[in-house]
């Protein structure tokens, strides 16, 4: 048994094509997946704005401003929208400004008015696409100051009592609502986990080409080699249990390296469960390396069979959800509305187990689909019995 | 007791009989040779004998015991070479003959002793660690039967082991299966080669269309057919002489058959060597001389031609 299962081993490392696939697809999509969503998190993100202030008399006779700036900018240690830096006159300021990267200047003008001059090289055509927006945050939150600044110094003329409305304080202070588009921009964190737990599925049932390759050179009617060895004299039960497990152990080693990649190298969160995170895997390439298995066994052309494979993997994977929001929907609605489908369909049910895992404290919803992978494991062994008996053959 | 006894054999794939009828009985010991053109059912005969096959009819007992597909204690006494190469491409010279092996030696420290012997007796050692795709076909050849020979089986099937092979390889082949037979092992042996059947078998059974035609050793076989002996003699170039030749030549009583090709005059008789000296004694008589004369016994070939009413060789 134990040669079986070392030559089984070695046939399928060898075959470049099949282990390249295993070990590179994995981490090919999630890499994908991650520079997508990275990038996305970066490009709609104003991030911290460099602007250049000019600190002269003006500005210093305009304290409420200076604050604004300080709080802006200074003082909010965490998540500040601007990055000020300051220069003592406009001459200088505009010199910096076309020596290094800075979006414009501020400047406070003798009326106590603050005004915005933009950097020309980052308005119309700059590289950076969020550019145009930044400037316009930069504006409107200049205008919305003044306005405010006007409003008040009219209320003081006017009114002064209502100075004291705390409503009306709260108000004006709501200049930094201007931070609150940049997490409005950024995924939400769920989305995104969402393609990484759908890529792990759809490696864990890519990984039925290690099944198939298994088979296809075991069984009499899939191949020459096959044949052969049927007529060698050993049982059938003691060659193909070593054969599978051979192809079995590979899936797993290889969906397992796809997970410390995206667990560890992206850094997404599987809820902190990962030890039943590797149980899911290795339930799950049971199920997918038997699942070759049955298609290794037909008596098809190679390229037939893994066309199939390819098919399934690709079919099976859009309803979890693999090819975003209109395949996620997919997958949501089948799983509410036609439940049976979703329970045989395996990479619905490890995306679903993963996703239970991260959003459930309590196993429950993870153990039912558990057992769900563990139904189709025991079925697809049955089946894989039934046709793997067979001895003889009408033809080959 | 016969080391293969197969009574009755019938197989079909769907319309098509591949096997009718076909009954075969191999001694301990023996070369067998299975002669047979193209789709006559040699490979379809080995794979029923070894239980790959279902067969819709037929008895097979292999070491005087009825075979079934579950009979690996007979199974693990029997070697195979089949007609297709089957290795594989992912394992070296030396694991394919230790992978094959397995299926047959459970011990490990068994199996190195056993691969290392196979490897030298097809003469593979500089290629041990080579792929089969770097192998040559003729290598490639030996390799396929290192693979079914390698667990010292006492019954070898060899399924046409020198098609596409260069007449050097096939000697050391044909060399190698009788070093095999020295030893001790059973021998079945396929080809469409009449040379090679007479040379190495001691008997032969000829199959055409899933029957066995005739079984024996060649001399048998010949006699069976009741095919004669050939005579060529050469007559001088003038026609008149040719002719009177003939004529005499065809009122021996020994003669069954007599014809002139140019100025050869060819005899066919029952027994060469006394219709030969009448032939030759009547030329002598009748004053014309002769040149080089040839005889020859029937050949296999002609056996072939005259049970299948065809060619062997494609
Ligand atoms: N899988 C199959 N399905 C249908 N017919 C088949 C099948 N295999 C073989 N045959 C037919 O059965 C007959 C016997 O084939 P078989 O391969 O046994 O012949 P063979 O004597 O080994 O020929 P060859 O010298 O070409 O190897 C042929 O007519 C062949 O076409
Ligand atoms: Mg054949």
């Amino acid at each position: 048994m134990r040669t079986a299962f070392v030559y089984t081993v070695k046939i399928l490392v060898r075959d470049r094509a099949v282990l390249l696939w295993a070990v590179a697809f994995p981490l090919i999509l999630s890499s994908m997946f991650y520079a997508v969503f990275s990038n996305l998190d970066q490009i709609y993100t104003l991030g911290r704005m460099p602007v250049l202030v000019v600190q002269d008399d003006n500005y210093a006779g305009a304290p409420q401003f200076a604050t604004l700036i300080d709080q802006l900018g200074v003082d909010r240690s965490s998540d500040p929208l601007l990055e000020p830096t300051f220069v003592p006159t406009e001459a200088q300021a505009r010199d910096t400004m076309a020596d290094q990267d800075f979006l414009g200047f501020i400047q406070v003008t003798s009326t106590g008015k603050p005004t915005y001059v933009m950097d020309p090289g980052r308005v119309d055509g700059s590289a950076d696409v969020m550019d145009p927006t930044r400037q316009s945050v930069i504006l409107t939150l200049l205008d919305r100051y003044s306005q405010d600044a006007a409003y008040v110094a009219d209320l003081a003329k006017t009114d002064p009592s209502k100075l004291a409305d705390p409503a009306l304080l709260a108000a004006l202070s709501g200049h930094t609502d201007f931070t609150q588009p940049i997490s409005a921009t950024t995924n939400p964190v769920s989305d995104t986990v969402r393609y990484f737990y759908a890529a792990l599925a759809f490696s864990c049932i890519m990984m039925m080409s290690f099944g198939l390759s298994a088979v296809s050179s075991w069984k009499a009617d899939a191949s020459p080699v096959g044949a052969r060895r049927s007529l060698g004299g050993q049982s059938w039960t003691r060659s193909l249990a070593p054969t599978l497990a051979a192809a079995w152990l590979l899936s797993f080693i290889c969906v397992l390296i796809g997970f410390c990649y995206i667990r560890f190298a992206f850094g997404i969160s599987f809820g902190g469960k990962e030890w039943a995170c590797v149980a899911v895997l290795a339930l799950s390439t049971l199920v997918s390396t038997l699942v070759g298995a049955l298609i290794g066994a037909i008596n098809a052309p190679t390229g037939v069979k893994s066309g199939l494979t390819v098919l399934i993997t690709c079919v099976l994977s859009a309803f979890a959800g693999l090819y975003g929001p209109p395949s996620q929907k997919l997958g949501d609605w089948v799983a509410v509305h036609l439940p049976g489908l979703s329970v045989i369909n395996p990479v619905r049910q490890v995306y679903e187990a993963f996703y239970n895992l991260y959003y459930y404290d309590s196993y429950s919803r993870f153990t039912e689909k558990v057992i769900i992978l563990a139904i189709t494991a025991v079925v697809g062994f049955v089946v894989c019995v039934a046709v793997m008996r067979r001895t003889r053959y009408r033809s080959l | 007791m016969s080391t293969i006894e197969v009574k009755g054999l019938v197989k079909r794939y769907k319309e098509l009989i591949a096997l009718d009828d076909f009954s075969l009985s191999v001694e301990a010991g023996e070369v067998f040779g299975l002669l047979g053109p193209n789709g006559s059912g040699k490979t379809t005969a080995i794979n029923c004998i070894l239980q790959l096959l279902t067969y819709d009819r037929g008895e097979i007992r292999l070491f005087g015991e009825t075979m079934s597909p579950t009979r690996y204690d007979l199974k693990r006494r029997i070697g195979i070479v089949p007609q297709n190469v089957a290795v594989f491409p992912q394992l070296s010279v030396e694991e394919n003959i230790g992978y094959f092996c397995s299926l047959y030696v459970d011990s490990a420290v068994e199996r190195r002793g056993l691969v290392d012997q196979a490897i030298d007796f097809v003469g593979l050692e500089e290629f041990r660690r080579f792929r089969p795709r770097k192998l040559s076909g003729g290598l490639l050849r030996r390799l396929n039967i290192a693979c079914g020979i390698a667990h010292r089986p006492e019954l070898i099937f060899f399924d046409e082991p020198t098609v596409a092979v260069d007449p050097q390889s096939r000697n050391a082949i044909l060399e190698g299966i009788q070093r095999l037979s020295a030893s001790g092992s059973t021998i079945v042996y396929t080809s469409h080669y009449m040379e090679e059947v007479q040379q190495l078998c001691s008997r032969i059974m000829i199959m055409d269309h899933g029957r066995a035609h005739a079984t024996g050793t060649t001399a048998e076989l010949t006699s069976l057919v009741g095919l004669d002996d050939r005579v060529e003699i050469e007559l001088p170039a003038d026609p008149e002489f040719a002719d009177k030749g003939l004529e005499i030549a065809r009122v021996l009583p020994h003669i069954t058959q007599a014809s002139l090709n140019g100025n050869t005059l060819r005899v066919s008789c029952a027994r060469a060597s006394r219709a030969l000296a009448e032939v030759l004694a009547a030329l002598d008589d009748a004053q014309i001389t002769y040149g080089k004369v040839y005889s020859e016994p029937p050949t296999l070939n002609d056996v072939f031609l005259e049970i299948t009413g065809k060619e062997l060789r494609d």
